[in-house]
Formats: C-alpha cells, sequence, structure tokens
C-alpha cells in the first residue's frame, strides 16, 4: 500500500519536471490550470469519480479530456469551473491556489453541454450578460456583442429567443457568449454532442479557427476520439477517475500507454503474449518478434490493423504469417478482414475486392509498429454523466 | 382459410372506421362542453340572473332592473366593506407572497433531494380541515389563548388582552397563513422548472447568487408567483369563515355579507350582486396579473 502511493506523487515530481521545461520555453509564467493531487468523491458514493489527478495545462493550449461516459472527464472540468469542490488536492488558475473560489471569480468560461442560454433573453442579451456583469457599460457592450456575433456568424440574430433557434445557431450564441469576456480559459462540454455529423464537421472548424484566432486556452472534454485527435495539441484519456495517458495525439495513436488507449482510441489487436526469450515472444500459438524487450514476461501488444502490411510486400519483414480469411467487412475505401491464425483473430485492413472467407492470406508487421501497453482493468463505470 | 377467418371476424355492425375530422373533434370535445355549460355557464348565468331580479318579501319577481346594484353602490356599508375586502385581499396575499417566495426559493435550492419532502410539509395544512386552520389562530390569539398565556407567564402583560383576536390584523394574519400554500405551491413549480444549469451557466458568467437571481431566476418564475397571486387573491377576497370566526364586527368582509344576504336576510337577488361583484374582483386581479404571466421563453 505504502509503495502503491508513493507512485503518484513521483509520477508528478517527472511531469513537473518536463512541465516546467516547457513552461520556460513558452516564455515562463505559471500554467493556466493546474491540478494537484485532485480527488473528487460524490456524496452516497463509494468510488472517485475524480482519483488523485495531476495536471498541467499551459497558455494558449487546445487541451482535450477524452473519456467514455463516467470516466470522471465531466467532473475534471467541472472541478477546473467551480462548479464542485475537490474532495482532497488543490486546483490552481495562473499558479494561484482556486480550490473554494466560486465560479463567478473565477476568470473562466464555460459552454455547456446543453449550451444553459438563459430562455427569456434575446440572443443580444445572452451574449452580452458576462459583459453586463463585469460592469461594463451598455454603450460600450453592444459593439462587443455585435462583434463577437460576427465572429461566429450570426450577425443579424441578435434579438431571437433561443427557442427560435437551430440547435447549430445555438451552440454559437454559446461559444459567443462564453468568448466575449475574454477568459484565461474556455471549457467546452461535449458542446457538439447533440448537433449532427455534418454540423458537427463545420463547428469543429469553427472552433479550432476560433481558438487559433482569439489565442484562449481551450479545454475540450469529448467522448469522441475523432474530435479529440483532431482538435487538440494535447489529450488526456481518462479511465475509471485517472488519466490513462496524457500525450499528444500522435503519440497517443501511435504509442499508447495502455490496453485501454489503445481500444479506446481506434481499432486495434491487443495480443496476449508470453516472452520466449529476448526479442522473442509467443501470443497463443504465434510466434513473434518484438524491437523491444517487455520489462515482464507475459504483456499486452497492440498492433494497429493498418500498420499490418497484407500480401506479397509483407514477405520480408520479421512478422509474417499466413492465415484463414474469417470475416470480411466492406468499410468503402477498403475492406476489414478478420484473419484466424494459431488460435488467434487478427483484424487488417485490405484493398482488395476479391477476398472471401476462407480464402488464404499473407500479411506481416514490422515489429518496430507493435507497441508492448500496460494491461489495464476492464472500465467500470462509477457515476451517470449528464 | 384465411377469407373464413376474417369473415367470422368481421363485426355485425360497426361505426365507420374513419370518422371525418370534424366529428372526431366534436365528439372528443363533448364531455369538456358539457362540463363547462354545466358547472361553469349555467351557474353564473343563474347569478347574474338573480342579481337583475327583484326581491319581494323573501320571493322573487322576475323583472329585470339593475336597483340591486345601484343599491349596493349607493350604500356606505357596502362601499367600506368592498374597500376593507380589497383591502384585506390584498395584503394578506401580497404578504403570503413575500413569505412563500423565499421559502420555495430555499426549498429549491438548498435542500437537494429532500425538497420534495419539504415542499410537501408546508403544504400539509392543506389536509387539515380549512375550518380546523382558522379555529386554530382562534386558540392562538384568544383572551384565554396561547400567545395570552405565554405573555402573562413571562410577564409582558398583567391580565389577558382581547386585542388581539377580532380585528383587521387578526383577519389578515389568518388569511395570509391561509394563502401561503396555495403561492408556495405555485412559485415551488415555476421554481423547480429552471434547471440546474442556468444557476450554474449565469454564475459562470460572473454572476453572484444575487444578481442570478434578480437577472435569471426571477424573471423566469415570475408567472409562477403571478398566478400564485392570483389564486391567493381569489381565495381571500371571497372568504367568510375566517372574519366570521376572527374578525369581529371590524373584520367583516364582502363574503360575510353574501352568506347573510342568501341566509338569515333571506334576498337572494342582493346576494347574487354581491357575488357578482366579488367575481368580477377576482377577475380583474386575474387580467391584471396575466400581464406578468406572458412568458416569451421555452424552458429547455
Amino acid at each position: 500500500m505504502s509503495t502503491a502511493k508513493k507512485e503518484p506523487s513521483e509520477v508528478s515530481t517527472v511531469i513537473d519536471a518536463t512541465e516546467v521545461q516547457a513552461a520556460e520555453r513558452d516564455g515562463g509564467g505559471p500554467p493556466v490550470v493546474e491540478l494537484r493531487d485532485v480527488s473528487k468523491v460524490y456524496p452516497k458514493s463509494e468510488v472517485a469519480a475524480v482519483a488523485e489527478m495531476t495536471l498541467q495545462i499551459q497558455e494558449g493550449e487546445f487541451f482535450s479530456i477524452l473519456g467514455s461516459s463516467g470516466s470522471g472527464k465531466t467532473t475534471t472540468l467541472r472541478l477546473i469551473a467551480g462548479f464542485e469542490q475537490p474532495t482532497s488536492g488543490s486546483v490552481l488558475l495562473d499558479g494561484i491556489d482556486a480550490t473554494g473560489v466560486p465560479p463567478f471569480r473565477r476568470d473562466v468560461n464555460t459552454v455547456f453541454q446543453n449550451y444553459a442560454l438563459f430562455p427569456h433573453m434575446k440572443v443580444e442579451a445572452n451574449v452580452g450578460y458576462p459583459l453586463k456583469m463585469e460592469g461594463v457599460s451598455k454603450r460600450e457592450i453592444k459593439p462587443r456583442v455585435a462583434q463577437a456575433l460576427e465572429r461566429v456568424s450570426m450577425t443579424g440574430l441578435e434579438n431571437r429567443l433561443p427557442h427560435q433557434l437551430s440547435g447549430g445557431q445555438r451552440q454559437r450564441v454559446a461559444l459567443a457568449r462564453a468568448l466575449i469576456g475574454r477568459p484565461r480559459l474556455l471549457l467546452l462540454d461535449e458542446p457538439l454532442g447533440a448537433l449532427d455529423l455534418k454540423l458537427r464537421e463545420n463547428m469543429l472548424l469553427v472552433l479550432k479557427h476560433l481558438q487559433r484566432e482569439v489565442g484562449i486556452t481551450f479545454i475540450y472534454v469529448t467522448h469522441d476520439q475523432g474530435e479529440a485527435l483532431a482538435m487538440s495539441d494535447r489529450l488526456a484519456v481518462m479511465n475509471g477517475g485517472v488519466v490513462e495517458q496524457l500525450a499528444s495525439p500522435t503519440e497517443i495513436y501511435d504509442r499508447p500507454a495502455t490496453s485501454f488507449v489503445a481500444g479506446f482510441i481506434g481499432k486495434t489487436n491487443l495480443l496476449d503474449c508470453k516472452q520466449v526469450s529476448g526479442l522473442r515472444a509467443v501470443a497463443s500459438q504465434l510466434e513473434l518478434a518484438l524491437s523491444e524487450a517487455p520489462e515482464d514476461e507475459s504483456f499486452t501488444l497492440s498492433i494497429r490493423p493498418e500498420s499490418i502490411v497484407v500480401g506479397e510486400d509483407s514477405r520480408g519483414l520479421a512478422n509474417h504469417f499466413e492465415a484463414t480469411v474469417g470475416d470480411v467487412l466492406f468499410l468503402g475505401h477498403e475492406r476489414e478482414v478478420l484473419a484466424d491464425i494459431g488460435g488467434q483473430r487478427l483484424m487488417l485492413r485490405s484493398g482488395s475486392r476479391s477476398l472471401a472467407p476462407g480464402d488464404s492470406i499473407e500479411f506481416g508487421w514490422d515489429p518496430k509498429d507493435a507497441v508492448i501497453v500496460k494491461e489495464t482493468g476492464a472500465w467500470q463505470p462509477l457515476q451517470q454523466e449528464g | 382459410m384465411a377469407a373464413a377467418a376474417a369473415r367470422r371476424l368481421e363485426p355485425l355492425f360497426s361505426l365507420p372506421r374513419r370518422l371525418p375530422g370534424p366529428v372526431k373533434k366534436g365528439l372528443i370535445l363533448v364531455p369538456v362542453i358539457v362540463w363547462i355549460i354545466c358547472l361553469v355557464l349555467l351557474p353564473n348565468i343563474f347569478l347574474v340572473s338573480y342579481s337583475l331580479w327583484k326581491n319581494e318579501l323573501g320571493g322573487i319577481s322576475h323583472e329585470w332592473n339593475l336597483n340591486n346594484y345601484s343599491d349596493l353602490f349607493g350604500s356606505d356599508v357596502f362601499m367600506t366593506l368592498l374597500q376593507r375586502t380589497f383591502i384585506i385581499a390584498l395584503v394578506s396575499t401580497a404578504v403570503a407572497t413575500l413569505i412563500a417566495y423565499p421559502l420555495a426559493y430555499v426549498v429549491i435550492t438548498k435542500f437537494g433531494r429532500y425538497k420534495t419532502l419539504a415542499a410537501l410539509l408546508i403544504i400539509v395544512p392543506l389536509w387539515v380541515s380549512y375550518l380546523m386552520r382558522v379555529f386554530a389562530w382562534k386558540i392562538i390569539l384568544g383572551e384565554k389563548g396561547v400567545l395570552n398565556g405565554f405573555l402573562e407567564s413571562v410577564g409582558f402583560i398583567d391580565e389577558p388582552s382581547t386585542a388581539f383576536l377580532y380585528s383587521t390584523t387578526t383577519v389578515i394574519l389568518t388569511l395570509t397563513y391561509v394563502a401561503i400554500p396555495y403561492v408556495f405551491l405555485s412559485v415551488y413549480t415555476s421554481l423547480d422548472r429552471i434547471p440546474k444549469h442556468y444557476y450554474e451557466a449565469s454564475s459562470d458568467c460572473g454572476a453572484s447568487a444575487w444578481r442570478t437571481f434578480r437577472h435569471v431566476i426571477w424573471p423566469l418564475s415570475r408567472p409562477g408567483v403571478a398566478i400564485g397571486f392570483a389564486i391567493g387573491f381569489v381565495l381571500t377576497f371571497g372568504d367568510y369563515v375566517t372574519p366570521q370566526m376572527v374578525g369581529g364586527l371590524e373584520g367583516t368582509m364582502l363574503g360575510s355579507i353574501v352568506l347573510q344576504s342568501f341566509g338569515t336576510a333571506d334576498n337572494w337577488p342582493q346576494g347574487a350582486a354581491i357575488g357578482v361583484t366579488i367575481i368580477a374582483a377576482g377577475l380583474l386581479v386575474l387580467a391584471l396579473t396575466s400581464l406578468f404571466t406572458r412568458l416569451e421563453a421555452e424552458i429547455d
């Protein structure tokens, strides 16, 4: 137990060191948000929604928190916004301890999942509300509202009430309202969740463009891995109240740290392996070559379907197999092939149109493309998220 | 085989499967129309008719005239009572609203999952007979009542005072108590409809709790307040039990003389005329409050 307790602090010191370097590189100054060993246990709940979370987010970053429902991502956001107070640990904003500070005293704005536009106020009043609360004069509010609405292409709809707007329009108004006060930090809680696919793609571009334009730090919470990969500078994958991996999108995709991350982000083959000797291992009856030696004798290997080379090109690779096609799924631009070999079923991609179940197929991969991942437990729902 | 089964299942007679649209709509409306005619329209037509007929020694002569009204509005007693009733109803409902609103606000915002229980406890008095509730105040405020007993025991007064009972103030106090649950219920419902994320969004925009209330919660709950106020007013304006029991002469209200006119005085046309006046006053207040119930918002 004592060793287990020690681990997080060691991890956090390691992160601290790298972050300090990063901060120095960016011209100094404390991180916009810092979570120090933050835990949140809801009343009447036995498990922590967020457990000993340590995190730093830098100025101007587009940071995503990715996780399925119940992973604690919304709770993390609510802790930063101030709607919830941590059970233990502290939340720092701009290097100042903000634990216990109410939301209205934080220089943080939120775009809510359901937008939460005030239904009795016209668009203009909704967007101008934060300025009004700040005590800005009416004469000054009007042009700034116009400017904010122009930025989200909503000019001309000032006099509509929220219920007279479409979902995408409400989304834009909510964005304008959250950005008008030029907060240090913008929190977005699954902002695109209620929109249809086309609109979502469009809003993704709007968001990305806006963030570059205003230069405000964004924290974006989503369960959609595509959104998170497309938008973020860095992202944290959460599971069961803890961060499984915190890295850049490419690193998360290419070098997943845990089996959960590997499975949650994109599709992957997870092989339960046993080390035979040095860089040799066996998964069921499949003999594999590795690029690095595993720490433990038994370990999990992740290999992305698109890293598997199919056909004659695979002949020179260190791992080369021949298998029977079990199933073929047509995906449009290519086919997903499920190949049975040595008691394993592997997922691969092929452009060939002639593959059918029962056919023989040859494939292989470079050991460098397979990643050893830490085995993490199956995902457990902790709490319902809105 | 299938054809035989189908023939067997065919009913001997049936209404046309599809009635024409307007007929269908009409059929659905029948119960409502019957209800409105029998319980709303007819009684009121009778009431208004009576108020326009003439009283003749307890009998009624069906001569249409406005004398009942001109008599009433020419009478100092009636005018005094009308004014007093208006003031009593207005003040007690206003006070009830001032108490019920903060009560409902606190219950909604601070009681969490116990809010339904708290609301029930506040509404519980409604389950007790109206007479009992008013009588309770008689016990509290009477000469040998709880209040006198308490004040005597702490030495504040030497002998029981009769000042607490039988006054306009007593009536206002009791009617306030009577009106509170009704106003509370209406306000509670309207506050309960406001989702938590509006409070959060407002706070997020930099508004303190007070300003959130002032700019978001109050405007959204105002219709509920107006409706609660209207219910309270109509209830207290026509009341005759409370003034009779705790009001004394000083606390007499219009309702009391309606009772007298239909009862001891046996002057139905006059009673009907006062009744119509009470209804008119109620409608007036409803019309005024409806100005506040208009809300151009849809809470999602």
